[in-house]
């Protein structure tokens, strides 16, 4: 997987692109240090060119999630597709996450 | 490295063989490590000595001239290389000459590197230094992998002990007329799947597959706590949903953040003639049935282990002759050469045609079918588990 991430005016937008899975573990640490740095008040994580996720990256995902609530952030997912929005459905994930 | 006193005094202690007719510098080879900490010193004077002394030691570096009378030390090189036990041996050759030919014949004879002559001190211990360390890091590293494949081994067994057994199958054949079978797969060496059935009151029986989050080691560890767990508690019989429920809230106390599991929970119950069933993100819960025809089930649900959520308890016709068929998504995301999928309709039409097979025979269908259509490795746990009802 790749990532690309920019900050803007406290938006810090996270674009994956590629296979996220298990192995991505080191990537997704890094994104992980950055949500609770002060200037970021919303986090959008971009899923559109995500064409796998495994139950690892879902997980990954929910430690974010969990990062952000903690401190008072905004994180909303967008543009999943194929079989990541299948698995999103089939998890119900509408309920946990914010999708825009 | 050097500077740990544990490694160097190792290092000190390593058998070192020593090859040279040249008397005196053999002695100034031998001085020199001695000198510098080295203990262990084997030397002899010609290429068949060495080759006797090898044959019933093993030492952890040979320092070998290369033109001695009788055979040369290519020859000695290339005679050690032949021999499984010093396939990784050191072999440090002393040269005079600064021949590139030379250099190019030792590497093909397998030496490991050079030491040239007239000798340094210091290049000659540099380079049994950097050679014994090598090797020394290569052991404790092969030493490791040994003892963690034998571990990993051994909790390969201890999973495989935990799933239904042959005994337990054959019983629920002849007690409940229900066919069991059951395939696993793990895309590491250990793996966060399972499945299982238990016996409850009257005729009827329950079974589940779970799938617990990533793979290795973390996941099969929570996989057998659950399993378990499932195995010994009393289960609300007739309500899977409310058992869901049960069994999220005791992984959300019990489960690393991150961590969650997807589970299908059913009881048959062949009184009514029905399957109840609930579900935390199972794939695909399929119903074939005795005349062919395939029902998907609905799957959704939370998976376990994130917030506390209310599962629902839904019910399906589940008569004799029809079959509960639960696989997980490496059966369809597994591509072949061509980068094809196998669908769910390839599945179902695998199934319609074997919809009179015995469960065991089913899922040997599926599973020749999925060898046929997929090449890459498995990128996550394959998890076959099949119920049929049987006269």
């Amino acid at each position: 997987m790749d990532v690309i991430s920019q900050i803007v005016n406290g938006v810090y937008t996270v674009s994956l692109i590629g296979h996220f899975t298990f192995t991505d573990n080191p990537e997704f640490r890094d994104i992980l240090e950055v949500i609770p740095k002060p200037e970021i008040t919303q986090i959008i994580v971009q899923m559109d060119k995500v064409d796998f996720v495994d139950s690892a990256a879902l997980g990954m995902l929910l430690l974010a999630r969990e990062s952000a609530e903690k401190h008072g952030k905004k994180l909303v997912i967008s543009g999943t597709q194929g079989q990541v929005k299948r698995i999103f459905e089939m998890a119900r994930f509408d309920q946990i996450f914010n999708f825009i | 490295m050097l500077n740990n006193p544990d490694i160097l005094s190792h290092l000190h202690a390593s058998a070192i063989l020593i090859v040279d007719d040249d008397p005196v510098s053999r002695t100034f080879i031998e001085m020199t490590l001695r000198n510098r900490g080295f203990k262990n010193l084997y030397s002899v004077d010609s290429a068949e000595k060495a080759m006797e002394h090898l044959i019933c030691r093993a030492p952890e570096l040979v320092i070998l001239d290369i033109f001695m009378s009788g055979l040369t030390g290519l020859e000695c090189c290339t005679w050690i290389r032949q021999q499984p036990k010093f396939k990784d041996l050191p072999v440090l050759m002393l040269t005079g000459m600064t021949d590139e030919k030379l250099r190019g014949q030792s590497f093909q004879a397998g030496a490991t590197d050079f030491v040239s002559k007239p000798l340094h001190p210091e290049e000659l211990c540099g380079r049994v230094n950097v050679h014994l360390l090598n090797r020394l890091s290569m052991k404790s590293l092969q030493r490791y992998k040994e003892r963690l494949e034998l571990e990993l081994e051994g909790a390969r067994e201890l999973q495989a002990a935990i799933l239904p057994n042959e005994t337990e199958i054959r019983e629920a054949q002849q007690q409940c007329q229900l066919e069991f079978a059951g395939h696993l797969d793990s895309s590491s060496e250990i793996g966060g799947d399972f499945w299982g059935f238990k016996r409850l009151l009257q005729q009827q029986m329950a079974l589940w597959t779970v799938d617990f989050s990533g793979h290795g080691v973390a996941s099969a560890l929570n996989a057998f706590r659950l399993q378990a767990y499932l195995k010994e508690s009393t289960p609300f019989s007739d309500a899977p949903g409310e058992y869901l429920g049960h069994l999220n809230e005791k992984l959300l106390r019990l489960l690393l953040r991150g961590h969650f599991a997807t589970m299908f929970y059913g009881v048959v119950d062949p009184v009514v003639n029905r399957l109840h069933y609930a579900c935390a993100c199972s794939p695909h819960p399929l119903i074939l049935k005795k005349k062919g025809a395939v029902h998907q089930l609905d799957g959704t649900g939370l998976p376990l282990g994130l917030e506390p959520h209310v599962y629902a308890t839904q019910q399906v016709e589940f008569r004799v002759g029809d079959t509960l068929v639960l696989y997980s998504d490496a059966l369809t995301e597994t591509p072949d050469e061509n980068g094809r999928y196998i669908t769910e309709n390839d599945i179902a039409e695998v199934l319609s045609a074997n919809a009179s097979a015995p469960a065991s025979v089913l899922m040997q269908r599926i599973l020749t079918y999925f060898e046929k259509h997929s090449a890459a490795p498995l990128r996550d746990d394959l998890t076959l588990s099949i119920c049929k009802r049987v006269e």
